[in-house]
C-alpha cells in the first residue's frame, strides 16, 4: 500500500523528476547546511540507474565565502546560486554543480564525488559565464534515464542536428513520462560572444562558445530509455519560438504553405503558444524549412500578429503510467497532405503539459471548432476567433497557465504518476504529534480551476440605494424630448403648408387668370374643369412624414390633368391633353429603400452554459416596433446587422436581424406620421391627434394648433377668393352655384377627414407613437450573476458528461451511475455506489 | 488478527488516504459482529494515545475502517466503534469499473448545466445603444425625415421640405 506520498530526502521532491524550485530562503538554508555537514540526498525514482554505489552523494563542504577555486574577482556567498545537475551516463551517476554569481553573471563550480568515484577533482566544472536569467535562483534537481542508445558527438551529447551556425550546449536533461526534455544553450558561432560558455564534451574538457537562448527539445524515450528516432517534438523557450519570418503582410497564403509537410521524418510535432492576443507558433521543422500551416486569430490577418498555426501530420501518442499499465491514446490530428481542401477538419488536438510543481501531467485538448479558420481565401470575411490552442508537443514550464488561460481549453485530463517506489531509504515516520490546523488547511490538488478568478465576492449585495434612474440607456446624444417636440412642430411649418397651398392657390389663380379659358365652352362643355378640381381632391392619396432619409430625385412638381401646376402658362385646352389625373412627379427615387445597420458582435461572457438561454437573454429595442427577444444562442461570435426595408408609399417597413450574414428573424412596422389637410380649423383634431400621440407634451397641442391653424388658413385663403371666382361659374350648376367655390376650392380642403379623400387620417398608431419614442436601436443582454464559491471545482467538481474508467478520473469526482464489480458484499456495493455518487476524491 | 491503527490525514472521501503513525495491535474477535459497523475493545494502558487514531485496517477482514467513536469501558479497556471505508477498501478493485462521471474537478464540460452553481437574483445586464439607426437623431441635421405626398395617378410621392 503506497500511502506515503512525495516525501523523500531532505526536501519534498517530486516523485517523478521534473524540477524543484526553492525560494531563496530555502536555498540559503540548504546551502548553510551543506557548509557544515555532509548531507544525504535521496534521489527519487532512479529505478533505471544502477545506484548500488550511489545512494549517498556527497557535496563537498567548502568555504563558500571564498572558495578556493574561485577566481580572484571572487563571489560572495550571499550572491551565490547553485544549479546542481544529476547526469547519468553508462550507469554512472555524475553530479555537477554550477555555482552562479548574481552580480557578475559568472558561474563557478563545486566539486563532487560519489562513493564509487571519490575523486573530487574529477568532476569539476568551472569558469563558465552564465546568463543568470536562465536560472534565476533555481535548484534544478533533474535526472534523466540512462539513454544508453543515444548517439553522441561528445560524451554527454546526443546526436542532435543543430541549426547551422549554432552551437548547442546540453544544459540539463529532464525526463518525465516517456519523454526526455533536453535543454540547450544555443549560441551563434559567428556572432560575437557576449557571454562565453564552456561546454563539456568529455570529462574536464571544455569548449568555449557563445549562447543566446535556451533551446528546449523534447524527445520520446522508449521503454528501454532510448530516444526514439524521429520523435523530435519541437522546442520551447527563447527566441526560437517567436518566429517572425512569417510576415505575409496580409497577403494570401497558398495552399501549399498551409498544408503540413510530412517530409521531415523527424518532425512529429509543433508547438504553439498564445502570445498576448496573437497566436504564435514555432516551426514544425527545425531544419530551417518553414513548414507551417495557418491559423486564423482575430478578425484581421495582419502582419502585426503571428497568425500561423499548424499541427502535425502524424499521430500523437501518449502513454500513461499507472501502476505499470500502459494506455495509448491516438488521435488523428489534422489533415493529410492529400487533403487539398482549404478548410481545417474539426479535430481535437492533444497537448501534454507537465506540471512539475504538482508532479502531474496535463493533457490539454483544444477544439478547433471553426473550420473556416484555415480558409485562406476568404479570411477577411472570417470574423470568428480561433478558440483553440494547438499544443501537440510537450509543453513544460515555459508554457504556464498564464498562457493556457488565454485559450479555450476544451478539456483537461490530469494524470498523476503513481510510481511511488524509490531506491532510497524510507523516510522516518512523522512525529506522532499531529496538529490539524483547520484554519490554515489548504485544499490540495492541482486542477485547472475554471472558476479560479471569479469566486464569490462576499462583499456584494445591495443596500437598497440603487438609483434606478441611472439605469436608463444612453440616448446616444440624441437630445431631449424638447428637441423632438420642436421637430414635430417643424413638420407642420407654415412654409410647408404655404407651399402646399401655393399649389392650390396657384391652381385657383391660374383658373382665375385663365378665366377666359375656363369659361371656354369647349372646356366646360367637356366638364374638364370639374374634373381638374376633382383631381386635386382625389389626386393626393396620402401625405405623411417619415423619419428616415428619403432618396428623391429633385424638387417635386404637382400636375393636374397632366399639366404642372406651377407651369400653368398653358392654354386651358392643354389640360385636355392628358386626362389621366393629377400627378406628383420628380419625387421619390424609389418606392423601396434599404438600409443596413451594423450592430455588434456578441461574445460569450462566461464560457459555459450560462452564456446561453435561459440564463442569458438578449433583446432588441427597435424603434417603431418596441422590445423584441432575440435568440442569443445563435448570435455569439457573429456580426449582427439589422437590415431595413422601407416602403416610401406608406411608411411600412420590415427590419430583419442577420447574424454573420445569415437571416435570423424579422419584424415589421410602420413609421409614417400621417398629416392632415383640411380647410377648416382642425386644430382640435390635430390637437387630439398629437396629444394622443404625445401624452407627455402640451407643446404638441400647440404645434397641432399651429398646424391646424395653418390648414384652416389655407382654406380661408381659398375661401376669400370664392366670391369672384365662383361667380364666374354661374348659378346654373349647383356645384358651381352660390356656394360656388365653397363647394369647389373650399370643398377641396374641407372634405371630411373620414372620407380619406384629401384628409389623411391620423391615429394613435404605433408608428406615430414611434416619433416620440426612443429612436436608436438598443441591444440589451441580461446575464446571470453567479455566486461561485472559492475552490468550487475542488469541492464539488464541474459537470463532465463523460463516461470513464475510474482509474482515469482524478480529483474530486461525482459518479452518476456505475456498475460496481468487485468482491464486496451486496451491502458494501450499495454503500460504495452511494459514496461514489455523493462525491469522492480519486487519486 | 492484526489491527493497524493510523491517523488519516486525508478527507474521508479520498479513495487513497494518507495514513501516518501506524501502530499494530494483535487480538481476536470474541463476538458475532458485522463487517460494516463493528465495535472492538482494546486493552491499553494509554487510552489517550490510542484515541488519537481515526482510522484502522483489519488485515484478517481485508477492510479499512473509520473510527467513529471511543468508549472507555474501564481504565484499561477502550471500546472503539468502527465504520467500514468501502471506498478505500475496494478502490483497487473498482478502478477498472466504467462509470458515468457527473462531475469532476479536472475534466469538465462547462456547457453542461451545473445546478449546484448558485445564481443570484440580481442579474447583470449590458446595453448597447446603436445610434446608427435609420431614424437616429443628429444634433446638426435633426431627424433625417421627409414629408411624402402620395398622389393618384402615379406611383411616387413628392417630397416636401420638413426639417430639411
Amino acid at each position: 500500500m503506497a500511502f506515503y506520498k512525495g516525501k523523500v530526502g531532505l526536501k519534498t521532491y517530486p516523485l517523478y523528476s521534473g524540477s524543484v524550485c526553492f525560494n531563496p530562503s530555502e536555498q540559503a538554508a540548504m546551502v548553510e547546511d551543506e557548509q557544515t555537514e555532509v548531507k544525504e540526498i535521496y534521489i527519487p525514482r532512479l529505478k533505471d540507474l544502477d545506484l548500488s554505489g550511489f545512494k549517498k552523494i556527497y557535496l563537498k563542504s567548502g568555504d563558500y565565502t571564498k572558495p578556493a577555486w574561485v577566481s580572484p574577482g571572487g563571489i560572495t556567498y550571499e550572491n551565490n546560486a547553485m544549479v546542481p545537475q544529476f547526469l547519468s551516463d553508462d550507469n554512472r551517476l555524475t553530479l555537477s554543480f554550477l555555482n552562479l554569481d548574481k552580480s557578475s553573471n559568472q558561474a563557478y563550480t563545486l566539486q563532487t564525488k560519489t562513493d564509487e568515484d571519490p575523486d573530487w577533482s574529477k568532476k569539476v566544472i568551472s569558469g563558465a559565464n552564465v546568463n543568470r536569467s536562465s536560472y534565476n535562483n533555481r535548484w534544478l534537481i533533474q535526472q534523466r534515464p540512462t539513454l544508453k542508445q543515444i548517439g553522441t558527438t561528445g560524451k554527454y551529447f546526443p546526436n542532435i542536428e543543430t541549426n547551422s551556425g549554432y552551437m548547442d550546449f546540453l544544459n540539463s536533461r529532464t525526463s518525465f513520462g516517456n519523454l526526455l526534455d533536453l535543454n540547450f544553450l544555443v549560441g551563434s558561432a559567428n556572432a560575437p560572444f557576449v557571454y562565453g560558455f564552456n561546454t563539456i564534451t568529455s570529462d574536464n574538457e571544455r569548449t568555449a562558445g557563445g549562447f543566446s537562448n535556451l533551446n528546449r527539445r523534447i524527445y520520446k524515450v522508449n521503454e528501454d530509455d532510448e530516444i526514439e528516432e524521429g520523435t523530435y517534438f519541437g522546442y520551447l523557450g527563447g527566441g526560437n519560438l517567436r518566429n517572425t519570418s512569417f510576415d505575409y503582410s496580409g497577403g494570401t497564403i497558398s495552399a501549399q504553405e498551409y498544408q503540413i509537410s510530412n517530409t521531415l521524418t523527424n518532425m512529429t510535432g509543433a508547438t504553439f503558444y498564445i502570445d498576448g492576443w496573437a497566436l504564435s507558433s514555432s516551426q514544425a521543422g527545425w531544419l530551417g524549412n518553414n513548414y507551417t500551416g495557418l491559423a486564423f486569430f482575430g478578425r484581421n490577418y495582419s502582419a502585426a500578429n503571428y497568425q500561423q498555426g499548424y499541427a502535425t501530420t502524424s499521430n500523437f501518442e501518449r502513454k500513461e503510467y499507472t501502476d505499470g499499465e500502459t494506455y495509448e491514446i491516438t488521435e488523428t490530428m489534422n489533415r493529410t497532405n492529400s487533403d487539398t481542401s482549404q478548410t481545417m477538419p474539426d479535430k481535437r488536438l492533444f497537448g501534454l503539459i507537465y506540471d512539475d510543481e504538482n508532479d502531474q501531467f496535463y493533457v490539454l485538448i483544444y477544439s478547433a471548432i471553426f473550420p473556416q479558420i484555415f480558409n485562406t481565401v476568404n479570411y477577411y470575411e472570417n470574423q470568428d476567433r480561433v478558440r483553440v490552442m494547438i499544443a501537440p508537443a510537450v509543453v513544460n514550464e515555459d508554457l504556464t497557465f498564464y498562457y493556457a488561460s488565454s485559450v479555450n481549453v476544451f478539456d483537461t485530463i490530469n494524470y498523476t504518476i503513481k510510481n511511488t517506489f524509490f531506491n532510497g531509504d524510507m523516510p522516518e515516520p512523522e512525529s506522532a504529534s499531529i496538529n490539524f490546523d483547520d484554519e490554515n488547511t489548504e485544499i490540495e490538488g492541482g486542477g485547472d480551476d475554471p472558476y479560479e478568478d471569479i469566486y464569490l465576492d462576499e462583499t456584494q449585495g445591495g443596500d437598497g440605494t440603487q438609483d434606478w434612474t441611472k439605469e436608463q440607456p444612453d440616448d446616444g446624444g440624441r437630445g431631449d424630448f424638447s428637441a423632438m417636440y420642436g421637430d414635430y412642430q417643424k413638420i407642420f411649418t407654415e412654409g410647408d403648408f404655404v407651399q402646399l397651398s401655393q399649389y392650390i392657390n396657384h391652381t385657383i389663380n391660374a383658373l382665375q387668370e385663365k378665366n377666359a379659358s375656363l369659361i371656354n365652352n369647349a372646356f366646360t362643355q367637356g366638364n374638364y374643369y370639374p374634373g381638374i378640381i376633382d383631381n386635386i381632391r382625389s389626386g393626393i392619396i396620402s401625405m405623411f412624414r417619415v423619419p428616415y432619409s428619403v432618396n428623391y430625385t429633385g424638387a417635386a412638381s404637382f400636375a393636374i390633368g397632366g399639366m404642372g401646376m406651377l407651369d400653368l402658362g398653358k392654354d386651358i385646352d392643354d389640360y385636355t391633353t392628358d386626362r389621366a389625373g393629377s400627378t406628383v412627379t420628380a419625387g421619390l427615387a424609389n418606392t423601396i429603400q434599404r438600409y443596413t445597420q451594423t450592430l455588434t458582435t456578441l461574445l460569450p461572457i462566461y464560457g459555459n452554459y450560462l452564456d446561453y438561454e435561459p440564463y442569458t437573454k438578449a433583446s432588441l429595442f427597435i424603434p417603431f416596433i418596441g422590445n423584441v427577444s432575440i435568440p442569443i444562442n445563435f448570435l455569439y461570435n457573429k456580426a449582427l446587422e439589422l437590415k431595413w426595408v422601407f416602403c416610401n408609399l406608406n411608411g411600412d417597413f420590415v427590419t430583419s436581424l442577420y447574424a454573420g450574414g445569415e437571416f435570423i428573424t424579422s419584424w415589421s412596422g410602420n413609421c409614417a406620421m400621417p398629416m392632415k389637410l383640411t380647410n377648416i380649423d382642425t386644430s382640435g383634431q390635430f390637437t387630439g391627434l398629437i396629444s394622443t400621440i404625445a401624452k407627455q407634451g402640451a407643446m404638441i397641442g400647440a404645434g397641432g394648433a399651429t398646424a391646424g391653424g395653418m390648414a384652416g388658413k389655407i382654406g380661408a385663403d381659398l375661401y376669400k377668393k370664392d366670391p369672384s371666382a365662383l361667380s364666374l361659374y354661374g348659378a346654373s350648376s349647383l356645384a358651381l352655384g352660390a356656394a360656388g367655390l365653397g363647394m369647389g376650392a373650399a370643398a377641396v380642403m374641407s372634405s371630411n377627414p373620414s372620407t380619406g379623400t384629401l384628409a389623411i387620417e391620423g391615429n394613435a398608431s404605433t408608428g406615430t407613437h414611434g416619433w416620440l419614442n426612443f429612436q436608436d436601436v438598443v441591444l440589451t443582454v441580461e446575464t446571470p450573476k453567479w455566486a461561485i464559491y472559492k475552490d468550487y471545482s475542488k469541492l464539488t467538481g464541474n459537470t463532465t458528461g463523460m463516461t470513464a474508467t475510474l482509474r482515469n478520473v482524478h480529483g474530486y469526482t461525482k459518479v452518476g451511475k456505475v456498475q460496481i464489480r468487485c468482491m464486496a458484499t451486496d451491502e458494501e456495493k450499495a454503500a460504495l455506489a452511494e459514496i461514489l455518487k455523493a462525491g469522492v476524491i480519486l487519486p | 488478527m492484526t489491527i493497524k491503527f493510523f491517523i488519516n490525514k486525508s478527507p474521508n472521501e479520498a479513495a487513497v488516504k494518507e495514513l501516518v503513525n501506524e501502530i499494530a495491535y494483535e487480538g481476536y474477535f470474541r463476538n458475532r459482529t458485522s463487517f460494516m459497523d463493528l465495535e472492538i475493545a482494546i486493552e491499553t494502558e494509554d487510552q489517550a494515545a490510542l484515541s488519537k487514531f481515526n482510522y484502522c485496517y483489519i488485515e484478517d477482514l481485508g477492510r479499512f475502517y473509520f473510527i467513529k467513536d471511543f468508549k472507555t469501558l474501564n481504565n484499561k479497556l477502550l471500546e472503539i466503534s468502527l465504520k467500514i471505508d468501502v471506498l478505500s477498501t475496494y478502490w483497487e478493485q473498482i478502478q477498472g469499473n466504467n462509470a458515468l462521471i457527473e462531475k469532476n474537478e479536472l475534466q469538465y464540460n462547462l456547457y453542461i448545466k451545473d445546478p449546484e452553481i448558485p445564481l443570484q437574483q440580481n442579474t447583470d445586464y449590458a446595453r448597447y445603444v446603436f445610434t446608427n439607426s435609420p431614424f437616429s437623431y443628429s444634433e446638426e441635421t435633426g431627424w433625417p425625415g421627409k414629408t411624402i405626398v402620395v398622389a393618384q395617378g402615379c406611383f411616387l410621392g413628392a417630397i416636401w421640405g420638413g426639417v430639411d
